[in-house]
């Protein structure tokens, strides 16, 4: 794990080591001016489409009001991650794009992230606890990883009156939310913060502790008594094509975190830069990579813009940012010269008939080859999948394409004692939908367990 | 272009905007750079007689917020001018000599007869073009006997506007409080004692609220409060009904300078269509600066031009005639709810406003929590329906919804002649 430095100082002139700083959070007055423009519709369209169902009308209505605790309570009742998000959920797809304030001429739709954010950070630099717990249960449950997920289970079971242990391979709580999500989003401390916080409330925490390897699940099965499974998915997925090993080759995921520790420093030499992939992971490596002074970057995507995984928003302000894109490119290989990268050979694309998901299938145009200059390579084409990172996992908890299957309305997967929430089981979706898993699980585990006692 | 000027009890005026007496009228630099700005007239910050000692407490101001936060009214617990007589008189003085076409207006309140004849001289020595017998303020100085306590009190209002009358040729007009059942009584006690005019409202006695951590009320001094007097866009509704009752009022025919509320051009038509001749600024101009009357003049002007008004005296108090009794208003005539299809925005804020506060006419459209999405599929499935046969017609969800024009009252034709409810159950002749 990369040692957490100091920021670097910022000059106002030169473009930053770590990205640019996000906004910092907004004051009590500007929080209210927006709060003052909502309409708190009824039946509210931007509630329905919060994954976590967070009450979006009522929390603004009491932001309005100066009822902020009230505000943040209800956040957090629905979205422990609520901060977090409110810098990093795309809610122009969720809350925002519901907005019908949007639909009258001359008004824009409020700024739901931004008053989430605001409620949640006023609660937190006063470090407020604002639920009472249940009475002590007695009971332990093992949570694997804190990342967003398990912090979010974890925060309701101590509200449910139980005790979790989040177990964490590496040495600080966040999970990707702290590593991965571009810096510009979020400031690169606010996850360890509000995990802290969140912590804070009664979990404890064990770090350098690798579940399958460090402690095998036979004993979380004999000391616990749920176990929540949310280690979201594995490293960044590999290409598979050859030479991939060369230097200036990595994994967005890889590169975002680097960036984020603030221990990368471009190298010189980074002229031009290759980041193969369609989706937000790599328009975030695209942008983040031209917000710290790279000169070129190109994104290859083996499909065309309209048919891009990452959203429009966000695609529209990398290429503001000055990304540019070679749509229907394949990689077959890494081009390199002393072991170092020098590009990648591609092959053109056609597409073809709609695969299952509805998306037009690429197919190689045959004898198209070309060369692809380049720098360095940054492949952002997903992650691996989570049976990797829990080795010696009981073999009756069902695993299919890739994600543990777990019941919908409860988070169980196919043993009764083992829950599992996040990218682990969506596959990679966002922070608010592994906070939702987290919390469903958790009022599961409750249920379990009162049924067990009884 | 029409001609704004008014003539008032006989002063003439350059236009109606004249600003109410309040610390907008407080110096004679002050009233110089409202008139420079376009103010036509200005009522001196009340004076009171040289002996009457008058301190004032800090702080003195509190507000009530509207929407974002803007101030909807405000509360004061100052009292009279509390400079010198001798300073004031001489500033007025030399306003009148720089500004002789300009109105100036003594704002007085004092207590014995003498002391009233005193001020009065004095005043007219100034160069006053005419009084204000300030009978309004509801703290501070009622409590000594003047201000409200008088303008709530017929006979008092009688007894010092002969006084007056008697001391003075220039016109006398009688600033009346909205702290009184019926406004017509003081009214027309004041011109049955031979006033010129009338000007109305004062503030409305009021207490802005409550510090909800110190238990103190608002305005705070040193840590205790009194209540105090309401004025801004909050008292509008008030002044307007008072100034409408004396105008069509038949006892009363001496003429209105209207007051309460008022900051912009449409609120000045507005009282002056209820019969006011011309209309004072306070608060307004305490919130926006003299400079609001840029918007006043130039408003006003297109308004008249648009409507073909050459004169203010072709439109002042046009819309009497048409505010009347209830008992006057036809019971046939029935406008429901439509809500326009093409401007809903789907926020159904009139669902819970018709079904809780109104009359159960505004209905869902079927699933409309089906969980569709706005962005997706857009609000056509979240838009409410009216049901005709239930609307009454009350005008909430209109005045709900945040839409401009969604929701329109529309006539329906009941079938019914028109009838009232004095046809209906006509009162036996007294
Ligand atoms: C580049 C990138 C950008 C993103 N941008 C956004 C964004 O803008 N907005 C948004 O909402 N979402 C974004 N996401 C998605 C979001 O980060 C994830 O959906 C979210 O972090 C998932 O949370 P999780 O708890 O399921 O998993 P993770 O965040 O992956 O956390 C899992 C944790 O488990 C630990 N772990 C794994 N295996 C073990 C083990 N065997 N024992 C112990 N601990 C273990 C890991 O170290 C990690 O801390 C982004 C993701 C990426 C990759
Ligand atoms: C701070 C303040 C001081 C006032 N002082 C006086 C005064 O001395 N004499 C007076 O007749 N009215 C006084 N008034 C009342 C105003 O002249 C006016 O009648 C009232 O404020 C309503 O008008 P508005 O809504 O434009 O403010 C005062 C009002 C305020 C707000
Ligand atoms: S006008 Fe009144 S009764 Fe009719 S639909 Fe609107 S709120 Fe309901």
């Amino acid at each position: 794990m990369h040692a957490r430095s100091a920021a670097p100082s910022r000059d106002p002139g030169l473009p930053d080591a770590r990205g640019p700083r996000a906004e910092p959070p907004w004051s009590a007055h500007a929080a209210l001016i927006e709060a003052s423009r909502c309409l708190y519709c009824f039946n509210a369209p931007c509630s329905r489409a919060c994954p976590a169902g967070v009450d979006v009308a009522e929390f603004i209505r009491s932001i309005r009001t100066g009822a902020l605790r009230s505000a943040a309570r209800l956040v957090l009742s629905a979205n422990a991650l609520g901060e977090t998000c409110g810098c990093v959920c795309p809610t122009e797809m969720l809350c925002v794009g519901e907005c019908v304030l949007g639909a009258i001429d001359g008004q824009q739709p409020i700024a739901i992230g931004r008053l989430q954010r605001f409620a949640l950070h006023w609660a937190r630099s006063r470090r407020l606890r604002l639920f009472e717990a249940a009475p002590p249960s007695g009971k332990q449950i093992a949570l694997i990883g804190a990342g967003p997920a398990s912090l979010a289970c974890a925060h309701e079971l101590v509200r449910l009156g139980h005790q979790p242990v989040l177990l964490e391979c590496a040495e600080s709580p966040g999970g990707l939310n702290r590593t991965a999500i571009a810096p510009h989003k979020m400031d690169t401390d606010l996850p360890l913060a509000e995990a802290e916080w969140l912590v804070g409330f009664g979990a404890q925490v064990r770090y350098g502790v690798r579940v399958g390897v460090d402690v095998p699940f036979a004993e979380l099965e004999r000391d616990y008594d749920a176990i929540f499974i949310g280690v979201g998915l594995g490293p960044d997925r590999k290409l598979g094509v050859p030479r991939e090993e060369a230097e200036g080759v990595m994994g967005a995921i890889e590169l975002l975190h680097r960036i984020k520790s603030g221990d990368f420093v471009r190298p010189p030499a980074w002229e031009r830069v290759l980041v193969v992939g369609g989706g937000n992971s790599a328009i975030d490596a695209a942008r983040t990579l031209k917000e710290i002074g790279t000169p070129e970057v190109i994104l290859v995507y083996r499909r065309n813009e309209e048919q891009m995984k990452g959203y429009p928003h966000e695609w529209l302000a990398a290429k503001m940012a000055g990304v540019t894109a070679s749509f229907l490119t394949q990689p077959v290989e890494v081009l390199a010269k002393e072991g170092r990268a020098r590009g990648l050979r591609c092959i053109r694309m056609t597409l073809g008939d709609a695969d299952e998901s509805g998306r037009l299938r690429p197919v190689p145009v045959p004898e198209s080859e070309s060369e692809l200059a380049g720098d360095a390579v940054v492949v952002a084409i997903g992650q691996a999948d989570p049976q990797e990172l829990l080795p010696g996992l009981p073999e009756d908890i069902r695993i299919a394409g890739g994600r543990i299957v777990v019941s919908p309305e409860t988070g169980v997967t196919s043993r009764p004692d083992y829950f599992a929430g996040g990218d682990c089981t969506n596959g990679g979706a966002e922070v608010v939908n592994a906070a939702a898993e987290g919390l469903r699980a958790a009022r599961a585990i409750d249920h379990y367990l009162s049924g067990k006692g009884n | 272009m029409a001609d704004l000027s008014v003539t008032l009890a006989g002063i003439r005026s350059p236009n109606p905007f004249w600003l109410a007496s309040a610390p907008p009228t407080n110096t004679g630099g002050q009233i110089e750079l409202a008139f420079d700005l376009g103010w036509a007239g200005a009522v001196w910050k009340t004076l009171g007689h040289e002996t009457d000692q008058i301190v004032n407490v800090s702080s003195r101001l509190a507000a009530i917020r509207g929407a974002a936060g803007r101030v909807a009214g405000i509360n004061n617990i100052e009292l009279i001018s509390d400079r010198p007589l001798a300073e004031n008189l001489s500033e007025i003085e030399a306003v009148k000599r720089r500004y002789p076409e300009h109105v100036v207006i003594a704002s007085i309140m004092t207590g014995e007869r003498r002391q009233w004849e005193e001020l009065i001289r004095q005043c007219e020595e100034a160069g006053v073009d005419g009084f204000e017998l300030n009978f309004g303020c509801p703290h501070g100085m009622c409590e000594r006997g003047m201000g409200s306590a008088v303008g709530q009190d017929v006979a008092a209002i009688e007894t010092i506007t002969r006084w007056a009358k008697e001391a003075t040729r220039r016109p006398v007009l009688v600033k009346l409080t909205p702290n009184i059942t019926d406004i017509l009584e003081p009214a027309r006690a004041a011109a049955r004692a031979g006033a010129d005019g009338l000007a109305l409202i004062n503030t409305i006695k009021s207490l802005m609220g409550v510090d909800v951590d110190r238990f103190v009320p608002y305005p705070t001094v040193a840590g205790r409060s009194s209540h105090g007097g309401y004025a801004g866009v909050a008292v509008k509704p008030v002044a307007l009904q008072m100034v409408a009752s004396i105008a069509r009022d038949p006892q009363i025919t001496i003429p209105i300078s209207g007051i309460g509320g008022i900051t912009n051009w449409r609120d000045c038509a507005e009282f002056m269509l209820l019969g006011a001749t011309t209309i004072q600024v306070c608060t307004g101009v305490m919130f926006g600066g003299y400079r609001i009357v840029r918007d006043m003049r130039d408003g006003l002007t297109d308004w008249m031009d648009e409507n073909g008004f050459d004169s203010c005296s072709a439109f002042i108090g046009k819309a009497i005639p048409n505010f009347v009794e209830w008992n006057d208003l036809d019971l046939n005539y029935k406008v429901i709810a439509h809500i326009d299809e093409e401007k809903c925005i789907g926020c159904q804020l009139c669902y819970p406003t018709c079904r809780d506060g109104g009359h159960q006419a505004i209905k869902l459209p079927e699933g409309a929590d089906g969980g569709h999405s706005v962005r997706l599929q857009g609000v056509a499935h979240r838009r409410p329906v009216v049901d005709e046969e239930a609307c009454v017609g009350c005008n909430l969800c209109s005045l709900v919804c945040p839409v401009p024009e969604c929701i329109t009252m529309v006539p329906v034709d009941t079938g019914r002649a028109p009838e009232t409810w004095g046809e209906r159950c006509p009162q036996p002749a007294e």
